[in-house]
């Protein structure tokens, strides 16, 4: 396991001077994103204390692990706060919209901002409507007066935490808006919400929401209620919530779903996993995703044009890269896999955004793959023309094959989810040997 | 075995007199402390370092036998003889069992003689790992090597817990608490970490805390502080009940919170009730010293007004009203609070009547069978995979045995502990099924005795027998039909089944069924009689007058039996209501729980003459005394329901007793999931299908309670009878009103108005009826009265009237009046 070190210049805080986030590694040691006044310092108090509050809960198995610090995004007009529950199953996001900004960003990239616990007290105490002097990153001057590093924790980084940062972009960009409800309609069906880990389907019903017991077409996954505690304190800034998920059949198992509050300066969004023992980093949509050596390549070429920009935007890229645009989305899928963008479902576009974490591909390699490998290694798949057989351990497995890919394995593991949690290692063993799957760099 | 690995230790070992790694080997094995104190102090530093490896094998084989009296050996061998701070930690941390008696002084004198460097690291890493439960007390010891070290006092969470138990365990707590030198760091420690709570709720910190606070002022504003931060900032509701109770303990005057104002308006909008009420009670002390302005009380005001808590918004309304008078110049603006509408009116939104599924595309090749087969074995057990393994396996068998055969052997094979382990007798029938079509070696000979085993149950007519006494075992009629083709298949293949639904609910479209009687009628063969009679009991109940004339031309028996069912419908069951009460002696020694004081539900007889197998899906006996059984299996719930897609109040009838025991003795979970398929069923709805409604609303489970909302708005027509039902379980004291009155409310607010409003209309009158108003009528009354405001419905009761008509001010009555006059505009 990787470990993460924080080094701030500061504590972050807030004073009469107005808030200040310091912040540790990614683009540069302290790197500076943003200075200037925050429009209105109420709803981004809030929603900074959302995603703090991802930040330092275990919604399953709650222990006394510390926790990972939030990671912010400064791109052209706009900061993006993330962060991601330790259990793996929940990621938040708070979105300042350029509306919400007043001032300039000196640099673009991502890093960690602290949001130690009396700051996180004093944003609860945000009062009034006056804009606040906001700064990210410390002053040049500010860092060079002081001596050097005066905060430093050292944090263990489990990998499915990364590996589930990742998958949560690759999910994110295969859903659609479901229903979108006034902040009143809101607040009701939230209050209404029992505080547990129950399966429920959300539908849209006139102006307001219904909860359902069943999966029915146009229906959102709410898996663990409970886990959406964090939305509580924005709901009074919010004008709209708008839910998000992917298709949904009939019969159909728990899914993941996504909850946006928005406000005129603000949008927070939260995204909770099919089930609340489910980490976002076993959901396997990233190995969907893999395939073909051209993709490979063509994510080197997008990643090499991407610029810090607050969406990415496809034609631009398409044109720059010489590449057709389906080409681009692939490859931007690619890229998200390896957590070097993020997807804003509000726009229904990626962002850039590289995560301030040193690990190496190895460490981030997810475990279903690494099986696969080793099968594959072991010559355990043996494919004819229709179907493959996999032999693992004592038992033999046989994997349909079609559309140049596998479609289904007779072991128990496909049995249970179907395709819910992307392929098993059975068909990413048949997938290597046939050639179809090539991993990101 | 430990003899064993000492005797290799002292090989291995230096050998020489002074630091005989032997000795130490004998000392550990008796858990002698004062031996092994003897051996580390003589040794050289060389000779301890040499001696590591056989103490860390030790500790690792201490396992569960390290009781009590074994710690302080070993905690003395491992600080004594290891080389680095990591190796250390982790070699403290196995020692399991209780460091009570590990003796500080000799802890102290061998981390004192080895003078290394690496101890504070040591401590450091200890205080991190220390757990918050107090049964290991090892905190002692780290207290100790932290001041041996000289670091900084530690301040993590495992720290704080152990230092707070540490001075409740002192003579006098009291004094521990302000004399002990950690406490200006450690106290406030108190209030950062989470899950420290309950330090404050249970053992004599807390008094100790309240009496020094009470003595001094610093004390009680740190406390005071502390308690705030805590609950602004957040976290799990039991945890931050402790602050809240806290910080009522330590009531502290109103001149030392004047300057909190932000904190106390910072808690209104905190999701914890205790919290927003202390925020609240604070602030209107302060505004009744005069110490608020009156725009606090009015920011104030609209913060609490905006949460759903009736007993905050009663308790502001009070303040609001006092504050008016004192301030009358803003009277007016004051009041107007009040009268903000908590939510806008519910709209009107139709209900869309739920449709059946189709049934997946039947299964073509072996291929894809062997995948579902595994989806069924790894618990899959909806109709649609179900009967699509089933219907494959036939057809397939017919088609080309040996392909089939290559395909699922491996599957069968693989899953062989999943199929062998059952629990439930329908994955026995669907491994006999298996062990009838394939040959699996090694496994050949458990599969066979499994089959005559279940062909011997056939005859007995085992799982038919279940059904009238079981309640719930409506699946034990799919275990026949495995069973039947367990023991057919071989004998008298089939090209086909009939009974495979082309509906995910279990219903088989009339003409796919003529069609298929005459394939076999043409082929002259009949089918198997249980899968008959379940393909019958398949028929929808929608008028099918063509596909019945197409069916008076079939000529075999089961053909004219066919064309019966078509011309004639399904006969349904006489239902009968049981009221069950406990016997006086069951009542509380039930080990599920205490029994019902009420329970209605139904029993089922047939009606004239029926097959058997009809005659054992149509009977249900029904005892005095309420079922309390509480073994159920959800999946199978479904597979039940699809036996009987056209007779649903049957399959409700055979639900109630676990949907029952959901809500009135809160015993089990998830049993009204299938209710929403009764509305895409056929058939008469009477009692049985109102009653498991009513127990769905009133279930324990919000998950349950909205799967009796999708019922109920799913059978339009059941909505009275609902009403009824509901209010008559209240009266009786059977279930909790309130639950189905926030169901109700829930449906409501998503547009239901219509459905509400014609459960609440049935439901009023017995409520209002009853001598003492069930708790949850008042807001029966409120929801209704904003149900029949938006509907515009007119016409009082006399119920209603009369309750109205009572003097008073209570909140029932000022409910029914507000309905009275709502239903009198």
């Amino acid at each position: 396991m990787s470990v993460a070190t924080y080094a701030y210049a500061g504590e972050s805080a807030l004073t009469a001077d107005g808030l200040c986030l310091q912040t540790s590694g990614g683009t540069g040691q302290f790197p500076r994103f943003f200075t200037g006044f925050m429009t209105t310092p109420q709803p981004v108090a809030a929603g900074l204390l959302a995603v703090a509050e991802v930040a330092r809960t275990r919604y399953f198995q709650p222990t006394d692990r510390r926790s990972l610090d939030p990671v912010v995004t400064g791109s052209r007009e706009m900061l993006r706060f993330e962060s991601f529950s330790g259990c793996c199953g929940v990621y938040a996001r708070m979105d300042v919209l350029p509306a919400g900004l007043d001032g300039r960003t000196p640099e673009h990239g991502t890093t960690n901002v602290d949001v130690n616990a009396p700051l996180q007290l004093a944003l609860a105490r945000v009062r009034g409507m006056d804009p606040l002097h906001l700064s990210v990153g410390p002053e040049a001057l500010e860092v060079s007066t002081l001596d050097g590093v005066m905060v430093e924790r050292k944090v263990p980084l489990p990998t499915r935490w990364l590996r589930g940062f990742a998958e949560v972009q690759v999910i994110a960009a295969g859903m659609q808006p479901r229903a979108r409800v006034e902040a009143a309609q809101a607040a009701t069906v939230l209050r209404g919400l029992p505080n547990d880990r129950s399966v429920l389907w959300v539908v849209p019903s006139g102006r307001g929401l219904r909860l359902t017991s069943r999966p029915v077409p146009g229906a959102v996954c709410l898996p663990g209620p409970g886990r959406l505690v964090a939305l509580r304190g924005m709901l009074r800034h919010a004008a709209t919530l708008t839910l998000y998920g992917p298709p949904v059949r009939p019969g159909s198992g728990p899914l993941t779903g996504v909850w946006v509050l928005e406000s005129a300066t603000t949008r927070l969004t939260l995204m909770l996993s099919p089930q609340a023992n489910r980490g976002f980093s076993g959901e396997g949509a990233v190995l969907s995703g893999l395939t073909g050596d051209q993709v490979a390549d063509d994510a080197d070429l997008v990643s090499a044009m991407l610029a810090w920009d607050p969406a990415i935007d496809i034609g631009a890229l398409s044109a720059a890269c010489d590449l057709p645009q389906d080409r681009v989305t692939n490859a931007l899928t690619m890229l998200g896999t390896a957590g070097r963008v993020g997807f804003d479902l509000s726009e229904g576009s990626y962002f850039h955004r590289v995560m301030p974490f040193g690990t190496d591909a190895q460490a981030r390699l997810n475990p279903r793959l690494a099986a696969a490998r080793v099968l594959v290694r072991d010559g355990a798949v043996s494919v004819t023309d229709q179907a493959a057989e996999v032999r693992s351990g004592e038992s033999k497995y046989s994997v349909r094959l079609g559309d140049g890919g596998p479609l289904g394995c007779t072991c128990l593991w496909w049995g249970r989810y179907r395709g819910e949690r992307g392929p098993c290692k059975h068909q990413l063993a048949v997938a290597i040997a046939i050639g179809a799957l090539v991993e990101a760099a | 075995m430990s003899g064993g690995s000492g005797m290799r230790g002292g090989d291995s070992g230096s050998g020489r007199n002074g630091g005989n790694v032997e000795d130490l080997g004998i000392a550990l094995s008796r858990y002698s402390s004062d031996d092994v104190y003897e051996w580390v102090i003589r040794a050289s530093e060389k000779e301890r370092r040499a001696a590591f490896p056989l103490v860390a094998e030790r500790v690792k084989n201490s396992g569960l036998s390290s009781w009590k009296y074994t710690a302080n050996a070993l905690v003395l061998a491992v600080l004594g003889c290891a080389p680095a701070a990591g190796r250390a930690a982790t070699c403290l941390g196995r020692i399991g069992g209780v460091w009570s008696d590990v003796q500080l002084e000799a802890v102290s004198s061998v981390v004192a003689k080895r003078a290394q460097p690496w101890l504070g690291d040591l401590a450091t890493r200890l205080a991190e790992r220390l757990e918050r439960n107090p049964w290991r007390r090892d905190w002692p010891v780290v207290r100790l090597l932290v001041e041996e070290s000289g670091i900084t006092v530690p301040t993590s969470v495992g720290f704080v817990s152990g230092w707070v138990q540490f001075i409740e365990r002192a003579a006098d707590t009291d004094r521990a608490l302000r004399e002990d030198p950690y406490t200006a760091t450690l106290l406030p420690m108190l209030f950062e970490h989470d899950g420290l709570g309950w330090h404050l709720e249970y053992g004599k910190f807390a008094p100790a805390l309240l009496s020094w606070a009470a003595e001094e002022k610093a004390t009680r504003d740190l406390l005071v502080r502390g308690c705030l931060s805590r609950l602004l900032r957040g976290g799990s509701p039991g945890d931050l009940r402790a602050y809240a109770a806290h910080y009522r303990q330590l009531a502290p005057p109103v001149d030392e919170i004047a300057d909190r104002v932000p904190d106390f308006l910072g808690l209104l909008g905190v999701r914890l009730t205790a919290a927003a009420a202390l925020g609240q009670q604070a602030l209107r002390e302060l505004d009744e010293a005069g110490r608020l302005d009156v725009e606090t009380v009015l920011e104030a005001s609209a913060l609490i007004l905006q949460r759903s808590e009736k007993k905050l918004a009663k308790a502001q309304a009070s303040w609001l009203k006092r504050a008016a008078k004192r301030y009358p110049e803003r009277a007016a603006e004051l009041l107007a609070c009040l009268e903000v509408p908590a939510a806008p009116p519910p709209e009107v939104v139709a209900q869309v009547a739920p449709v059946a599924a189709p049934m997946p595309t039947p299964i073509a090749t072996p291929q894809e069978l062997a995948e579902q087969l595994a989806a069924l074995i790894a618990g899959d057990w909806s109709i649609a995979t179900s009967e699509s393994v089933l219907g494959g396996l036939i057809t397939l068998r017919a088609k080309d045995n040996r392909a089939l055969q290559d395909a699922i052997a491996p599957v069968v094979q693989a899953h062989w502990e999943s199929l062998r382990h059952f629990a439930v007798p329908v994955v026995g029938a669907l491994t006999a099924v298996l062990a009838s079509m394939v040959t699996v070696p090694d496994v050949a000979g458990l599969l066979h005795n499994h089959l005559t085993l279940l062909e011997q149950r056939l005859r007995l007519r085992e799982p038919l027998c279940k059904l009238s006494s079981q309640s719930a075992g409506l699946g034990r009629f799919m275990e026949h039909r495995l069973a039947e083709v367990a023991t057919e298949a071989g004998r008298s293949p089939r090209p086909f089944l009939m009974a495979t639904p082309t509906q995910a609910n279990g219903h088989i479209d009339p003409g796919e069924l003529v069609r298929r009687m005459e394939v076999a009628e043409a082929g002259g063969w009949q089918p198997w009689t249980i899968d008959f009679a379940q393909a019958i009991l398949r028929v929808p109940r929608e008028p099918a007058n063509a596909e019945a004339e197409r069916a008076a031309r079939l000529h075999s028996p089961m053909g004219r039996r066919l064309a019966e069912r078509l011309r004639d419908g399904h006969r349904d069951p006489v239902c009968t209501t049981v009221v069950q009460r406990p016997n006086t002696s069951d009542r509380g020694s039930g080990w599920i729980g205490k029994a019902p004081v009420w329970r209605k539900v139904v029993a089922l007889e047939p009606a004239g003459e029926v097959d058997g197998f009809e005659r054992a899906l149509f009977t249900l006996v029904q005892y005095p005394n309420p079922e309390m059984t509480s073994w159920w299996v959800e999946s199978w719930a479904e597979l039940g329901a699809g036996c009987l897609p056209s007779h649903r109040e049957v399959i409700a009838a055979r639900l109630l007793p676990r949907l029952a025991a959901q809500a009135d003795i809160d015993s089990g979970a998830g049993a009204a999931r299938v209710l929403p398929l009764l509305a895409e069923c056929h058939g008469p709805v009477g009692t049985a299908t109102a009653l498991a409604i009513t127990y769905a609303l009133a279930a324990k489970e919000t998950a349950d309670r909205i799967a009796g909302v999708d019922a109920l708005l799913g059978l339009e027509s059941i909505q009275p009878a609902v009403g009824t039902e509901l209010a008559e379980a209240a009266v009786e004291g059977a279930i909790v009103l309130s639950r189905g009155v926030a169901a109700l409310r829930h449906a409501t607010a998503s547009g239901a108005v219509v459905a509400v409003w014609a459960v609440c209309r049935a439901a009023l009158p017995t409520l209002l009826a009853a001598e003492k108003a069930r708790p949850g009528t008042q807001d029966l009354l409120e929801l209704s009265q904003e149900c029949a405001r938006v509907l515009g419905v007119r016409g009082s009761f006399e119920e209603l009237e009369r309750v109205a008509a009572r003097p008073g001010s209570s909140r029932l009555i000022t409910e029914a009046r507000k309905l009275r006059d709502a239903l009198q505009v």
